[in-house]
Formats: structure tokens, sequence, C-alpha cells
């Protein structure tokens, strides 16, 4: 059986895999200490192990605000999906590429109508 | 120091303080609130606050003692491994970016207020409930006790105590304490948010002054890193450490690793830190917070550096007990980089800003006391005026309960306190966020994991001895067991929790132990605001979360 999440949407989209690709990097980047315990190069007079971080502090920034952009458009889309008001082309997040997937879409919003009712598995 | 009071810091200090314990007491009519019997009222401020003044009440919360005193005291001392507060707060965002909004959806379905109403909703189990519970409330006074000694060592510079007697030498700490206890008491939450502004601007406003003005007047960022490369490599040399281990981490990556990741695993366990963010408006506001609060950790990685530049300043920390103590570092450099009327700004910037968030610490462990000890074990038909007098009161217990922190527990590093409630709430983990993705658990096994986590990182620390001074709790990093390494005990404890709750939950699912309940549904961890059966907290009247904007 498939799993799904909210609305009998796919837990598993290609919006969400890049998103927590984009939450792991600061992770990978901070804990892997003894890539950064470097005085030189400095930059400002900061030895290396500082402005490094500082530099991270910016790009963990960057990487969580695109995710969280990436994670409000593909909840727009389901709400478009699970209201079934909308008719427009949308992104598959079933992992397929195109956007030309909205007659699948239409269907599962059918199926869908009431999301509190759905026991979908976790993911 | 200098000698004596500094007339004009203190009587600036003093007209500061003043003025936001007035404005404490005022709180207390602030919206017009009928009356602060209930909890609602006296707790949660009535759950009047819109998203901003929440998100900046949680903002307030990450400029405390910690950021201001104790982690530049362990730059000043210890060199790079104080900076690991940056990666802690780096990290600590993606960490709520995936979890938090799936609390929100399921605690605004199902009208959950504290992370133990969560627990025990979702597995059934009175006893882990009343576990996460009692842990919040203890992990939460070593916290209040770092901030205690924040403002101690504000007055301590200020030249307020002596070092006579016993009762001379803590004078700063009473004072600060009677301060604390006195305006939480008569207003609750409102006292604390209405304070938050004024306490923000203060921080904001001696932050940046300090951050510019200090580096100029020492000659420059590059005269600061080299005066503390040269102190450290020398402390280096002397104890045969390797070149760079002070400097730069060199050879500290496990520790320096283990106790960001376990920091920021910590931080949102904490009683004071859920409430924030459930009281979201909807289950977006956190993540979007997540992706603009790192602006936060910019600043705060530059106080820490304000350790080295107390170096560089050739600052000689000495308490009035003629003891080096480290904690006052920074308000040393205030005192000696500043002129006298801005020391005394700097002063009531660090002091109300650790104010602020011991009131809202006490206050968020006094509110978990009543919903999930006090209503749920002892008087469950507890009205709200009950409920309301035993917060206060228990608020009040928590606050001494942090005074005892500071008075028995080693001081030569008051971060270690802040460390020690890691070790403490960490152990909540497993139930709280596993429990929000699956419910494979089994209850049992994850209340005998925390009981190990809880009996081996109190055991560990406390077999942590300073050299010294021979007081035990002295450190919060211990050798991880097989691995060899040093690293944050709280978070060897909570791998050996998770360890524990994997294995006796294979035993208990193949001896049929039952498994109690659940009443959350999967849907409910999606949910939005406006959606099917999400509602306002119970606790909630107006924007918390029902209403959409």
């Amino acid at each position: 059986m498939k799993a799904l999440s909210r609305g009998g949407t796919p837990a598993i989209t290609r919006t969400r895999v890049l998103v927590s690709v984009l939450l792991v990097l600061p992770f990978v980047g901070m804990l892997w200490v003894s890539s950064y315990t470097y005085d030189t190069p400095r930059l400002g007079g900061f030895p290396f192990f500082y402005w490094y971080q500082l530099l991270w502090i910016f790009l963990s920034a960057l990487f969580t605000l695109c995710a969280y952009i990436l994670l409000q458009r593909e909840r727009a889309q389901q709400n478009d999906r699970i209201g079934g008001t909308t008719a427009r082309p949308v992104a598959s997040t079933d992992g397929s590429t195109s956007g030309t997937s909205a007659p699948t879409d239409q269907r599962q919003a059918g199926e869908s109508a009431d999301p509190s009712r759905q026991e979908g598995g976790n993911s | 120091m200098k000698d004596g009071i500094d007339a004009i810091a203190l009587a600036v200090v003093v007209a500061l303080f003043l003025a936001v314990t007035v404005m404490g007491f005022l709180a207390a009519r602030w919206r017009r609130a009928t009356s602060l019997a209930s909890l609602d009222e006296w707790g949660l401020g009535g759950r009047k606050f819109g998203t901003w003044v929440t998100w900046f009440l949680l903002g307030g919360d990450l400029y405390t003692a910690y950021t201001f005193v104790a982690v530049p005291a362990l730059m000043f001392a210890s060199g790079a491994i104080g900076f690991f507060a940056v990666p802690y707060t780096i990290i600590v965002y993606p960490l709520v970016f995936i979890f938090l909004p799936r609390l929100w959806s399921v605690s605004h379905r199902r009208g959950y207020v504290t992370p133990a109403d969560f627990v025990r909703g979702r597995f059934d189990s009175r006893a882990l409930a009343l576990a996460v519970a009692l842990t919040g409330i203890l992990a939460t006074m070593p916290y209040i006790a770092l901030q205690l000694v924040g403002i101690q060592a504000v007055f301590e510079v200020m030249g307020l105590g002596g070092s006579g007697n016993v009762i001379a030498a803590d004078a700063p700490l009473f004072l600060a304490f009677a301060v604390l206890a006195a305006y939480t008491y008569s207003s609750g939450m409102r006292a604390p948010a209405l304070i938050a502004f004024v306490k923000d601007t203060l921080v904001y406003l001696v932050i940046v002054v300090a951050i510019i003005y200090i580096p100029l007047k020492l000659g420059g960022w590059d005269t600061i890193f080299d005066a503390a490369s040269k102190k450290f490599a020398a402390a280096d040399a002397e104890a045969g450490r390797p070149e760079g281990f002070s400097f730069t981490g060199v050879g500290q990556a496990w520790p320096y690793a283990t106790l960001a990741l376990g920091s920021a695993m910590a931080l949102f366990m904490y009683p004071h830190a859920v409430t924030a963010v459930l009281s979201a408006k909807n289950r977006t506001v956190p993540r979007r917070n997540a992706a603009i609060l790192p602006a936060y950790s910019f600043l705060l990685a530059l106080i820490a550096l304000l350790g080295f530049c107390a170096i560089a300043a050739g600052i000689e920390p000495i308490g009035l007990n003629g003891e080096p103590n480290a904690q006052l570092s920074v308000p040393l450099l205030f005192e000696a980089m500043f002129p006298s009327w801005f020391a005394g700004v700097a002063f009531a910037a660090v002091a109300i800003g650790a104010l602020v968030p011991a009131a809202i610490m006490s206050i968020a462990a006094a509110n978990l006391w009543t919903r999930n000890v006090y209503k749920a074990f002892l008087r469950p038909n507890a009205d709200a005026a009950d409920e309301a007098r035993q917060s206060k009161v228990v608020s009040l217990i928590v606050k001494f309960g942090a005074l005892i922190f500071v008075l028995s527990l080693d001081k030569s590093f008051a971060i270690n306190l802040q460390l020690l409630g890691g070790i403490w709430i960490l152990q909540t983990f497993p139930a709280i966020v596993f429990g929000l993705y699956t419910r494979w658990f089994h209850r049992w096994a994850l209340f005998a994991g925390w009981a190990v986590g809880m009996v081996y990182g109190t055991w560990t620390a406390y077999n942590v001895v300073n050299p010294v001074t021979g007081a035990h709790f002295a450190g919060s990093t211990a050798e991880i067991p097989l691995l060899g390494k040093n690293g944050y005990i709280a978070l060897t404890a909570w791998v050996l929790n998770v360890l524990v709750t994997v294995v006796l939950t294979v035993v208990f699912r193949a001896l049929k132990v039952a498994e109690g309940g659940d009443e959350t549904t999967a849907d409910d961890y999606h949910a939005d605001a406006g959606e099917p059966g999400v509602r306002p907290l119970p606790a909630t009247s107006t924007e918390a979360a029902g209403t959409r904007s």
C-alpha cells in the first residue's frame, strides 16, 4: 500500500525530498566539525573557524526559507485539489515529472473530499 | 573591577529597573482583563497575544543571560568550545521546521496545551505524561538558575554586595531573586509580555553598540583574535594540548558537535518554548519564523565573541569573594569600555534580559504543574481560582528550586546549569518527537527509556568533578562509552534511552503487554487553522488559533 499523508496525497513527493535535503545540509555542515577547525584563511580578521560558522547562519537561513516556500507551494496545490475547485494543471506530486497530471489529481480530490476522515498511513 | 559603587551606572540601572518593575505591576491591568484569578488570565495572559507578541516573547528568550553572560564566559575562559552555541542555534531551525508543525496541528485538533497533554493522548499513559511534566519542571529550574547567575554577575560588577560574609557575598543573588519573584507573582504572564518590548529594545541597543564600538575601540577584530590566539596558545602549550585546541577547536570535534546537537534537540522540549509555539496562529507560523529567526543567531555569535574582546581588553574577572569568575568578564568589559551612564544601560539590559525569560520559564513550569500534575492527579475537580492559586505558588517554588541550584552547584561555568537542564529535558524527546511520527513505540518502553536516560544522565553529570574545587556537576561532557570520545552527556543518555525504548518495545509487543489507545488520528498531524476539526486551544480566547487572518 502506498504511504499516504494529508488528504490522500502521497507522503513522499519530489518537493519533500528536496526539502529534506535542504534541511539536512545545515546538520552536515555544522556537525562535521573537523572540516572547519582551521585558523586560515582569515576573513576580515576572523579565523576560518569563526567566519565559516557565521557564513552558515546565512546559508541555513536561506535553505530554510527555500524549504518553507517549496512546502507552501505544495500545500497550496494540495488545497486546490482537496477542495476540488480547480482544473488548472498543477505540478504532480506523485513523482512523475510533468505538469499535466490534473485528471489524476482530480480523481484523488474526489476520493478525499473530507480530509478529517482520512485514515492514511503516517509519513 | 573598579572599587566601590559606580554611582552613575547604578542610578541608570535603578531607574530602568524601577521603570520596568512599575510596568510589571501595571501590566496586571493591561488590556482590561476582568480578573487575574483564573489560570488562563494569570498564566497565559488571557491568550490575547497576537503572533507578533508571541514571537517577540520567544525571540526574547533567545537573548538571555545564556547569550550575554554564560556563552561569552566560556569563550573567555576556554575559547572555541564556547562557540558551539552558534551551530546550536543554526541547526535548531531546521529541527523546528521539521516537527513543530505536526505538534501544532495535533495540539489544535485535540486541545493539547503542553507536551505532557500530547503524550497522554497519544500513548494513553498517565505515567508517561507525568514523567514528561515533572521532567519539564525539573529541567527548567537550572535554566532559571542560569538567569539568576547572570543578574548576580551584573550586580556584583556594579559593586552591590560585599566580601564580609556569606550573606553579603550573595546579596546580589538574593536581590535578583526578590525582584523576579515579586513581579511575576503579582502580574503573571502579562508582566513579562509587556516588559519584553522594553527589554528587547534595550537589548538590541546594547548589542549593536557593543559589537560595533568595542571592537573599534580595541583596534579591530584582527587585534582581538590575535590576543585570544596568544592567550590560548600559551594555555594549550602549558597543558600539553594539541596546537589550536582552544582557539580553533582542534581535537574537540566530538564535544563541540554533541553539545550543539544536544542543545538544539533540547530547546523545543522546554515547556516555555512549547507554549510559545502552540500559541502561533497557524501551523506555518513556526516554519516562517524558522526561516527568519537565524538573524538572531548572527548577533548571538558576535556577543559570544565579546568573550574574546574581554581577553583583548585585558579583563581579569575576579569576584567579590576574591575567586576568579568568568561570568563577570562581559559585565566588566562593559564597565571598562563604556562611559558610566551607558554601562548602566548595558547592565540593565543584561539584568532585565535575564529577568524576563526567567519569569516566562517559571510561569510555564508552573502551568505544567497545575495542568498535568495537580489537576491530573491531585485535584481533578479544581476550579479556575484553585488552578491560578496553584500556579502562582508553584512558580514561586520553581524559582526557589532555581535558587538552590545556584547555591549548591559549581558555578565556575554558568552554562553548565543550562546544559544540565538539557540532559534532563532531552529524555522526553523520544516520547514527544517520535510520538509525533509513529505509535510503534510501546508506552512502557518509552517510560523505561526515559527512566534509564534520566538516571544515567544525572549520575554521569554528578560524577564530573571539578579538579580544583572537588565540586560535583562541574561539567556537561563525559566520555562516551564504547567510542572513547568526550561528548555531551545529554546525547549519550538520549542514545541509551532510545536503545532501551526500542528493545523493550519489541519485548513488550512480543509479550502482548497492553498498549493503550491512541486518541489522535493520522490526519490530526497535518491539519491547519480553518480546516475541519481545528479549534482554538481550550485556554484560547481569541487569536491564538481559530481565526484566520
